[in-house]
């Protein structure tokens, strides 16, 4: 335990001051305010009174026949600051010509397509600016009225038929917008955060080895002491930073986003996030790192330099891919048997369980039963990876490949 | 006390590193661990320090089997190892700790020896700023920093200049008086001669000799010829030699090395050098050297 102790301290000092540590920690920070900052930027740039730019703004109403006679004062009374001027049908073109080379105009031609209304508007580019979808609803809310009017509706009619049906969803089930989003959001951040940290175990053993202090070491401590303090120090490591990241984003919630900030008209609501589903996240977190950081710490140990790493790693890699996006893809999935059965694979576990945690109403037998599979594979993959980096870890010359690594750890 | 090898053996895959093994020491001293490139002699360091299982055969310390929890070792590799971005100190302070050592005392263990190879103004660089010498001393202080009982020593001498040499050679010799056992390889082998009392010659993972070197040398006898004299007198000497049969193995600036098959053949041909004018500046008749039983006997089975 002493050795292994040893060993975290050391390799937990040696990283925390590493210049990668340190940069990515401040590109994350500044990435969590910047992020934050966004709503209350662009809260501040709506209360901002429009300029005058969008006065000289000028739009031709065509209309040949006379479908709509009220289209100018209701776009008037919809759009004061556009200035709507009443077209002439024979001068189409040369609206058109000078639209062409001015963004400041824009025109709407009212046409009689075989006895239907239909409009079709002239702008610059897509750039224009031009409130095409809001004035398209405006108009055909005044062809529909003159036509129902035509027809004798009332008025109280034509207004309950224009205003259209509200309605309402009232979910029973646990997961809501915010807690949909988060589990999404926490999946990716627990594969990016096993797959980095796992890397900085691989890295680390490969590099002890590129820089041969692998002989002196192995002297020193057993393998296995050697292996698992430095993956209990890389996890702290991950651990350290992904609490920096979460009190950062917890603080700039708190102080930066502001209270009244919706997502698609939900405002923000963290009930899902209990302390219980916190710690299982947690849990999960550690576990899901633990078992792909023995992954890749055989992939460091079979590589003599630092440059044959990433191609070492693939099958590691690849495990971690496909797990992931097998949960990714499962989590969405409305039969609650397959979710359950992907709970129980160990290597898909820690990426759906969390997104499960926040949005369902789980067993406690499921999940006991997810985190002791999970525990038993742990113990199963570092018995082996123990026996393969300690067989692998004095091996120099040429990258060792799967079948030679079983030979030689027999 | 004392280290056994018994009849050790290892492969890999179908080639033999090491082939039924066997040597004892016995008595605090330096042992002598010889052979070329890929001889074997690694793999039987690595099996001793237990960081590798041999296939068959044992090996023991005090009649026990040997592993890191009944004997201290100290262990300095051929390829040299250190953390390149740690500083020297701590990277000392962490092996120490690795061997049993606590923090404080392993911290004030590497100062002592830092200060001892005069390299202690290194303490807080970063390794890889160290020059190859510097980084050998380092390498040496992680296999002493625990005060072992058995220390390898694969090649310690490389990339070190006479003066630090003379430095090593003296903690050597202090680590001989302390009553250390020491297994030394390296291809120096007047070195190894200066130290060793005991040693093996692997080739191809076998042993071609081993026993005391004072022995060995010894049982071959006066089998070399050393004559120094003036350049201008070397072709007259040469000549005479032939006439006595011997044979010219060598040839510097100032001396000649011949083969002898007798002491008497020795001195009839100085003999005939003085009837004939030629005076030696000198003249010495003496065992092989370690290099030459070396060459000899890997040579021959080469």
């Amino acid at each position: 335990m002493k050795d292994i102790m040893t060993v975290f301290a050391f390799t937990f000092r040696d990283n925390i001051r590493k210049k990668v540590f340190i940069i990515t920690t401040i590109i994350v920070l500044i990435l969590i305010f910047a992020a934050s900052s966004i709503p209350a930027i662009m809260g501040y740039l709506q209360d901002k009174p429009e300029t005058d730019d969008k006065q000289s703004y000028s739009c031709y109403v065509v209309d040949k026949d006379g479908l709509v006679p009220t289209a100018i004062p209701v776009l008037k009374a919809q759009f004061p600051k556009i200035k709507f001027i009443s077209g002439e049908p024979q001068k189409a073109v040369d609206y058109k010509k000078s639209i062409a080379s001015d963004k400041t105009k824009a025109m709407i031609e009212i046409i009689d397509n075989e006895g239907i209304p239909s409009l079709r508007f002239t702008i610059t580019d897509f750039l224009s600016g031009t409130p095409t979808t809001q004035m398209t609803e405006l108009l055909r809310n005044e062809i529909v009225r003159g036509m129902l009017s035509k027809e004798g509706v009332s008025e109280a009619t034509t207004g309950i038929v224009l205003s259209g049906i509200v309605s309402e969803v009232i979910p029973t089930g646990k997961m809501d917008v915010t807690g949909y989003a988060l589990g999404i959001v926490l999946t990716m951040v627990m594969f990016f955060a096993i797959y980095f940290y796992g890397y900085g175990v691989a890295m680390s053993v490969a590099s002890e080895k590129t820089s041969r202090v692998m002989e002196t070491l192995i002297v020193s401590a057993k393998p296995s002491r050697i292996l698992l303090g430095k993956c209990i120090a890389m996890g702290a490591l991950g651990l350290l930073q992904l609490t920096i990241f979460i009190v950062a984003a917890a603080g700039a919630y708190k102080f930066i986003v502001p209270a009244d900030f919706t997502i698609a008209g939900v405002p923000l609501a963290l009930s899902s996030f209990t302390p219980t589903s916190a710690l299982l996240i947690l849990v999960y977190f550690l576990l899901g790192y633990s078992l792909f950081a023995m992954i890749n710490s055989v992939c460091g140990a079979t590589v003599s330099r630092a440059e044959d790493l990433q191609s070492a790693m693939t099958p590691s890699i690849l495990i971690s891919m496909i797990s992931f996006y097998s949960a990714y893809v499962v989590m969405f999935m409305p039969d609650p048997g397959i979710r359950r059965i992907v709970s129980c694979i160990p290597f898909t576990s820690p990426f759906i369980m969390p997104f499960r945690l926040l949005n369902e109403s789980l067993l406690i037998s499921d999940i006991i039963i997810s985190i002791c599979i999970l525990i038993v594979a742990i113990v199963i993959v570092s018995a082996l990876s123990i026996r393969l980096y300690s067989a692998s870890v004095l091996h120099y010359g040429q990258r060792l490949k799967l079948g030679d690594l079983f030979k030689l750890s027999r | 006390m004392g280290l056994t090898v018994s009849n050790v053996q290892k492969s890999f895959g179908d080639k033999k590193a090491v082939d039924a093994l066997s040597f004892e020491i016995g008595e605090p001293g330096v042992f002598g661990l010889l052979g070329t490139n890929g001889a074997g002699k690694t793999t039987t360091i690595r099996m001793i320090l237990g960081i590798m299982e041999c296939d068959e055969g044992e090996i023991l310390w005090d009649g026990k089997p040997i592993n890191r929890d009944n004997v201290k070792y100290g262990y300095m590799p051929e390829e040299r190892g250190i953390y390149p971005k740690v500083q020297v100190l701590e990277q000392l302070t962490y092996f120490g700790q690795l061997r049993g050592m606590s923090r404080g005392d392993s911290s004030n263990a590497a100062l002592r020896w830092l200060e001892r190879l005069g390299v202690s103004e290194y303490a807080k660089m970063n390794a890889e700023k160290l020059s190859k010498g510097n980084q050998q001393k380092i390498q040496l202080i992680t296999a002493l920093i625990h005060d072992p009982e058995l220390i390898f020593l694969d090649e310690p001498f490389s990339a070190l200049d006479p003066i630090n040499t003379d430095m090593f050679k003296s903690i050597i010799s202090q680590l001989i008086a302390d009553k250390r056992t020491i297994v030394m390889s390296s291809h120096q082998m007047s070195t190894v001669e200066q130290y060793c009392r005991d040693l093996v010659i692997l080739d191809k993972g076998r042993s071609v000799l081993q026993g005391n070197l004072s022995s060995i040398k010894a049982g071959y006898g006066h089998t070399n010829l050393t004559v120094g004299c003036d350049a201008q007198m070397f072709d007259k000497t040469i000549s005479f030699a032939e006439k006595h049969d011997l044979k010219l193995l060598d040839r510097t600036a100032d001396e000649c090395e011949f083969k002898i098959s007798s002491d008497e053949a020795a001195q009839a041909f100085l003999r005939e050098l003085i009837d004939n004018g030629v005076f030696p500046n000198k003249y010495e008749i003496r065992e092989p050297s370690l290099h030459e039983i070396f060459i000899e006997k890997v040579g021959a089975a080469v």
